[in-house]
């Protein structure tokens, strides 16, 4: 299979103290759902702005590390190659539909300056006719039974939910190889979120393109991709295909997420909730999750865990081995 | 159009012309409630006890105040200022000679202004913090601060007296005969009567005072074009269109101009003032008859009823450009457009 | 405010390059307006007629026709006008007058405007209706047009020229006001305040007039620069005090006749004029700058 995305040891702080994320390293291939699951302040928004080739338009942040997609080294591409794979290669579906597309911009300006974007890249020239041939085919993919209606609108007067689908038409446009959805359906109300996930699904299926969905709902992650990564604090505690991370758990963070999906089937009758409260920055030596968790040690402040491989998965807990990382690539 | 469009318009409109009774009423308490002795000030500093006798019966003061007002208001709406005592002509007649004099300056140099206002902003913007952005910010802090007399007697000292290249004052040459009033608009009238000289000596000597008033003014452009591009560019919108594989250039001067520009409609107004307060001065530095010369001389001369007509006309048309912006506002934001607004 | 957050805000000031710039000429110009103003108004009721003229190199008023247009040297550091008066004194005399006028007329404006803008966004509907038509109306006026033709119709004063200048200056913080409370309006505290029984009086005092105050303080103070330029202006055009009483635009424009060749005449004057405006903006988003990290 190939191999579309390659992060290896990524830190990004923030000004000079907040760390964002802290030696993250995974691969995403040809054809995956990627999952990122973590709660707000665990640096999954950063990762997605990373990988997105956004991180520098925030002067403040420092980061280092690689992020490799596609064979280009993003962190240390020129802008003109990072403009070569933008569209094309890579493309973000942001979190508000309201604020994601150009207010006085058309549905169709919009989606024919994609395609014109991509007909370029790939050297076909195009007409008018061909552009608005390909909008509309697009269009109704996305399931618009009235393509000729939406195209002359403007996105204040579509719902959040049609925005959205208007983002994936516009990544169906482009035919990018990655696919970076930032809590796509987060703005959006419950069944309105389930068409917009299974559509997601099922374009990146067609289309062939590679997800990368980043959520704090591990609920709708399980929904949708074919493996999970779990991030608290900046670090990955956890990745592994999503049935053997939704069925068997490794670290205690995982479980705590999954315990806490309501869930008809468990009639405990009692919510459970992970007790204590996520604070960002605050100083600990050691696994940031050890004051929340139930199962801790005092192994667990020694040092920061590695992330170690057990039973073809990998976890950051010393349940699992004792072994912890080299104190100078985490340290910032 | 759509009716959002029609009904947005109507309720501007509406406001509008309500500012404008309120103007009227504005002035009218000034001349008439608000003056120690109407007649006097009307008549002018000079004025005999007869003239002063035929100046009250002629606009009514010693009728009860309602009916001053009746005739005030048709007066107004007629554009029946009054004759002034000083130029001893009628005040509107005046005014048609001068004020678009003052326009054409005020319409070129608001151009340039926004022109150069928009690109410095955003030029600014997008080095925000960076030394592009510290001249920019210098430049429009210092024409901004510095009074419109002090900008025009150092393009005056520049261009005039120290390089030569212009001359210093004046509407054109002094031993030229300005052309007949056909219309309004001189350098039309000058092409009327196929007074080539007089045109070419006209346009030369127009350059220093639409120079000084584009000093005076671009600041506010370059001001809001600025900070709104801030605002803007860190709008998602941006970042899709980036990510999209848009060309950076154009999401800058595109996107995020074209969405910066909205605030700065609303300031064309605020622009249309300051450059009107700015000419009365310019005028009187570079000696050029146009509308400041019309109201400082009034100013001088104790020439009440121009004054009063020139400022009723300047209300006037800031109240109309306020309405055209709103109209304009509404054309280029679909959200106005659509009547959601 | 206490001795000791004066000096705090003082030393925060002067860590940026441009607030101290702006902070240091508004002290120079403030601190020589009240002492030369005490000096002016004090002496004389104290038996010293000429205290006004104690700390000036010359005599503002006294005319030396043997000194006349001298160019700017040691003994003369702007130059002297037609009548040989020393043009740097006249500058220094004009100044507590441009200080007043412009405290007074911002002053004013907050007053007049917080009163209308505050009533229009705390009662909503027809009062928000009727006191913004009224702002509308008077921003439909170029500020200084208006302010010439109202001092023009009730007398030429430095009186009625702050009182033209308030009734031109107070639609904008109309305004800023309305926007402010309305923006307070919708936060939750001021519920609670009603509930907890405090008065209307002590909710508007309290919660609306005092955070208010707060934004319009660095407008304000940038606005102080603005007064004093619009008031060069109405004095450039004859209707400040006048003469012989020196002040900074009637001593431009008296010089204008004489430019290019006695340039210090027109320029000098001017050149004041911008230093105040420039250090009232700098100084004004210093404060706003402080008042944000608060």
């Amino acid at each position: 299979m190939e191999r579309i995305l390659r992060v290896e040891d990524l830190n990004v702080t923030y000004g000079e103290s907040t760390r964002a994320l802290r030696k993250v390293n995974f691969d995403l291939f040809q054809g995956e759902i990627v999952g990122i699951v973590g709660e707000s302040g665990s640096g999954k928004s950063t990762l997605g702005l990373a990988i997105a080739s956004l991180l520098a338009l925030n002067k403040k942040v420092k980061f280092s590390g690689k992020v490799n997609v596609n064979g280009v080294d993003i962190l240390n591409a020129s802008e003109e190659q990072l403009y070569r794979i933008r569209g094309t290669g890579i493309f973000v579906i942001f979190q508000d539909p309201f604020q994601s597309l150009d207010p006085l911009v058309s549905i169709e300006d919009h989606l024919s300056e994609a395609y014109a974007i991509s007909s370029d890249r790939n050297n076909v020239k195009v007409n008018p006719e061909q552009i608005r041939k390909a909008v509309i085919t697009a269009l109704k993919k996305v399931n618009f039974t009235n393509p000729e209606v939406i195209l002359k609108k403007y996105p204040h007067e579509l719902s959040g939910g049609q925005n959205q689908r208007i983002m994936i038409a516009m990544a169906i446009l482009e035919k990018p190889k990655l696919l970076v959805a930032d809590e796509p359906t987060t703005a959006l109300d419950v069944t309105t979120q389930a068409q917009v996930l299974t559509l997601l699904k099922k374009i990146v299926k067609e289309e062939d393109m590679s997800l990368l969905f980043i959520t704090h709902d591990l609920a709708v992650a399980s929904m949708l991709c074919d493996r999970i990564i779990v991030l608290y604090d900046g670090l990955i505690q956890e990745i592994g295909s999503v049935k053997e991370t939704i069925s068997d758990p490794l670290h205690p963070y995982t479980k705590g997420l999954i315990n806490s999906i309501p869930n008809e089937s468990k009639k405990e009758g009692r919510l459970k909730f992970i007790k204590g409260m996520y604070i960002h920055n605050e100083v600990i030596d050691g696994c940031p999750f050890y004051p929340r968790c139930d199962s801790r040690k005092d192994e667990c402040i020694k040092g920061i865990p590695s992330l170690i491989e057990t039973r073809g998965r990998k976890v950051r807990c010393i349940i699992y081995g004792v072994e912890y990382e080299r104190s100078d690539t985490t340290a910032k | 159009m759509s009716s959002g469009i029609a009904r947005y318009i109507a309720t501007r409109a509406v406001a509008s012309i309500i500012t404008v009774l309120g103007a009227v009423i504005l002035t009218f308490v000034l001349t008439h409630l608000l003056a120690p002795n109407p007649a006097h000030i009307w008549a002018g500093p000079h004025a005999s006890a007869s003239e002063i006798a035929a100046i009250t019966k002629e606009y009514h003061l010693n009728q009860p105040i309602q009916i001053q007002l009746y005739y005030y208001i048709i007066d107004l709406f007629t554009f029946n200022f009054g004759m002034s005592p000083f130029f001893k002509q009628p005040v509107s007649q005046l005014i048609l000679v001068y004020y678009p004099r003052t326009l054409i300056l005020i319409a070129i140099a608001m151009f340039i202004s926004i022109i150069i206002g928009i690109y410095s902003g955003a030029f600014a913007a997008v080095r925000q913090d960076k030394f592009g952005d510290g001249i920019v910010r210098v430049a429009y802090l210092l024409t901004w601060s510095t009074p419109p007399f002090l900008v025009a007697l150092f393009f005056q000292y520049l261009f005039s007296y120290y390089a030569g290249w212009l001359p210093s004052g004046q509407l054109a040459d002094p031993s030229l005969k300005v052309p007949p009033f056909v219309t309004p608009i001189l350098p039309l009238n000058a092409i009327i009567f196929g007074d080539w000289g007089f045109l070419s000596s006209y346009i030369v000597h127009s350059i220093l005072p639409v120079i000084a008033l584009t000093a005076i003014s671009f600041g506010i452009i370059t001001r809001i074009t600025r900070s709104s591009m801030l605002e803007t560019m860190k709008l998602d919108f941006i970042r899709t269109q980036i990510m999209k594989g848009t060309k950076m250039s154009k999401v800058v001067y595109s996107n995020a101009v074209k969405n910066s520009l909205i605030p700065v409609v609303t300031v064309i107004s605020l622009l249309f003032s300051f450059l009107i307060v700015g000419s009365l001065v310019i005028e009187e530095v570079f000696s050029y008859t146009g509308m400041g010369y019309l109201v400082t001389q009034a100013l001088y001369n104790y020439d009440y009823p121009t004054l009063i007509g020139s400022i009723f006309v300047i209300a006037l048309s800031v109240i109309l450009i306020n309405f055209v912006t709103d109209v304009v506002y509404a054309f280029i934001d679909p959200r106005i457009r659509m009547g959601e607004r | 405010m206490a001795l000791s957050t004066t000096w705090a805000f003082l030393k925060r000031m002067m860590r940026n390059p441009y607030s101290a710039i702006g902070t240091v000429i508004m002290i120079l110009f403030f601190g020589w307006a009240i002492i030369e103003g005490i000096l002016r108004y004090l002496g004389p009721a104290l038996g010293f007629s000429n205290a006004g003229y104690l700390l000036l190199p010359y005599n503002p008023f006294s005319f030396n026709l043997s000194q006349s247009l001298v160019s700017p040297s040691l003994s003369h550091l702007f130059g002297t006008d037609s009548l040989g008066r020393d043009l740097f004194s006249r500058v220094l005399y004009s100044i507590p007058i441009d200080a007043a006028i412009s405290v007074i007329v911002v002053g004013g404006g907050i007053v007049v405007g917080g009163v209308v803008g505050l009533t229009a966004g705390y009662y909503g509907k027809g009062v928000d209706q009727v006191n913004m038509r009224v702002t509308d109306l008077f921003l439909a006026f170029p500020a200084l047009v208006l302010a010439m033709v109202i001092e023009y119709t009730i007398g030429r004063s430095i009186l009625y020229a702050t009182i033209s200048l308030i009734v031109v200056w107070w639609p904008v913080y109309a305004r800023l006001f309305r926007s402010e409370a309305l923006r307070i309006k919708n936060m939750r505290f001021v519920d609670s305040a009603i509930l907890s029984g405090l008065s209307r009086m002590q909710v508007i005092r309290r919660h609306f007039v005092r955070p208010a105050l707060n934004t319009i303080m660095s407008y304000a103070t940038v606005d102080l620069g603005n007064v004093i330029l619009t008031y060069s202006i109405l004095s450039f055009l004859g209707l400040g005090i006048p003469p012989p009483e020196p002040e900074l635009g009637s001593m431009v424009s008296d010089g204008l006749s004489y430019f290019p060749q006695n340039w210090w005449w027109a320029i000098l004057p001017g050149v004041v004029i911008v230093l105040i405006v420039v250090g009232a903006a700098l100084f004004g988003d210093g404060v706003r700058d402080y008042l944000a990290g608060e």
